[in-house]
């Protein structure tokens, strides 16, 4: 009974620290995010599985834990605001070619990142970005000025075609 | 702020979708069966549990609470509480133990010692119990061995006085 407890508990915890540490820590991990994510299993296991190192206690801790991950995945689905609670919302850096300096920061991601994904992008200026975007799962999403464009020239053209 | 101004201020949203909770065959079987083990462990079902039986003889009276249920590598007493219940003081009271039941655990300590070991049983041996006194006899055991395992805790004392129980502990992998 009691490592079902520990488990939630702990699942909790970490479920909420990683929400509060934000996106970064999901993606491309820097050093200090590796250490911290690394650590995090060191210090909790004591904690979780105690002095019982049975089988039995290593199979209720990973059901439980199954379980937890299983009914947070369905909340979050069933329940808009328990995904954003949980998952947090994509956040805008670049808007039309403007860093959002304040988005920057309280992201912590720098110029350099922006550009490190807007050149994977094929991209090197920053007027070519219409969005970038920090996506739930830490990733940087480029929107090109110029796709969203040719998008609409091609729309507009077939239209035309239709017509 | 009209749709194109916020459109041009934030990215577009996704469109909005009915949420529902579906499943697939294989969640619809594995879940439950996940969600099982935690509930019975809620439930104390793989814990540690004790249990108490007790005996008489004609001189005393024993008592033993041992663990019915712990898991691989707990350690657990098993307690024998012996009471003279004579008017007269008992010499020597013998309690055994069963071989095959003790070879189950590991790390076994006995206290007071171990005065023999014979092929069926462990034998401790307590002195001039005076009437009305209780003793305790006690045995550390870690789990080992997987499985239920029975054995039974036998005292007697010089003058053929005797008293057993059966135990029985589930030692869980």
């Amino acid at each position: 009974m009691e490592t079902v407890i520990r488990v939630a508990i702990i699942y909790l915890i970490i479920v909420i620290g990683l929400r509060v540490l934000g996106k970064r820590e999901f993606s491309q991990l820097s050093p200090l995010e590796l250490v911290s994510l690394m650590l995090i299993p060191e210090i909790v296991s004591q904690a979780l599985m105690r002095e019982d190192f049975s089988i039995t206690n290593a199979m209720i801790g990973l059901m439980t834990l199954f379980i937890l991950v299983f009914i947070t995945s369905v909340l979050m689905q069933r329940f808009e605001k328990v995904e954003a609670a949980i998952a947090d919302t994509p956040s805008v850096l670049v808007r039309h070619g403007e860093f959002i300096e304040e988005t920057l920061n309280k992201e912590r991601v720098t110029p350099d990142e922006v550009f490190a994904e807007m050149h994977i992008s094929g991209l090197e200026r920053l007027e070519q970005v219409k969005w970038a975007i920090l996506e739930s799962d830490g990733k940087i999403s480029i929107v090109p000025e110029d796709l969203e464009e040719q998008y609409l020239t091609g729309k507009s053209k077939e239209k035309e075609l239709s017509a | 702020m009209s749709k194109e101004e916020h459109n041009n201020q934030h990215p577009p949203k996704p469109p909005e979708f009915i949420r529902k909770v579906k499943f697939n065959l294989v969640q619809l079987i594995g879940i439950p069966i996940f969600l099982i083990i935690p509930v019975l462990a809620l439930f104390g079902v793989f814990g540690e549990s004790a249990d108490k039986v007790s005996a008489s003889s004609a001189e005393f009276e024993m008592q033993v609470e041992y663990p019915n249920r712990f898991r691989y590598k707990q350690v657990n007493p098993v307690e024998v509480s012996l009471r003279n219940t004579s008017s007269q003081i008992i010499p020597a009271l013998t309690v055994s133990f069963d071989h095959f039941y003790i070879s189950k655990f590991s790390e076994t300590q006995f206290t007071p010692q171990v005065k023999e070991v014979t092929e069926n049983s462990y034998k401790v041996e307590l002195n001039y119990i005076q009437p009305g006194e209780t003793r305790r006899v006690s045995v550390s055991l870690q789990g080992e061995h997987y499985g239920r395992h029975n054995g039974s805790i036998t005292a007697e004392t010089e003058r053929g006085s005797r008293a057993d129980v059966n135990i029985s502990t589930i030692i869980f992998p």
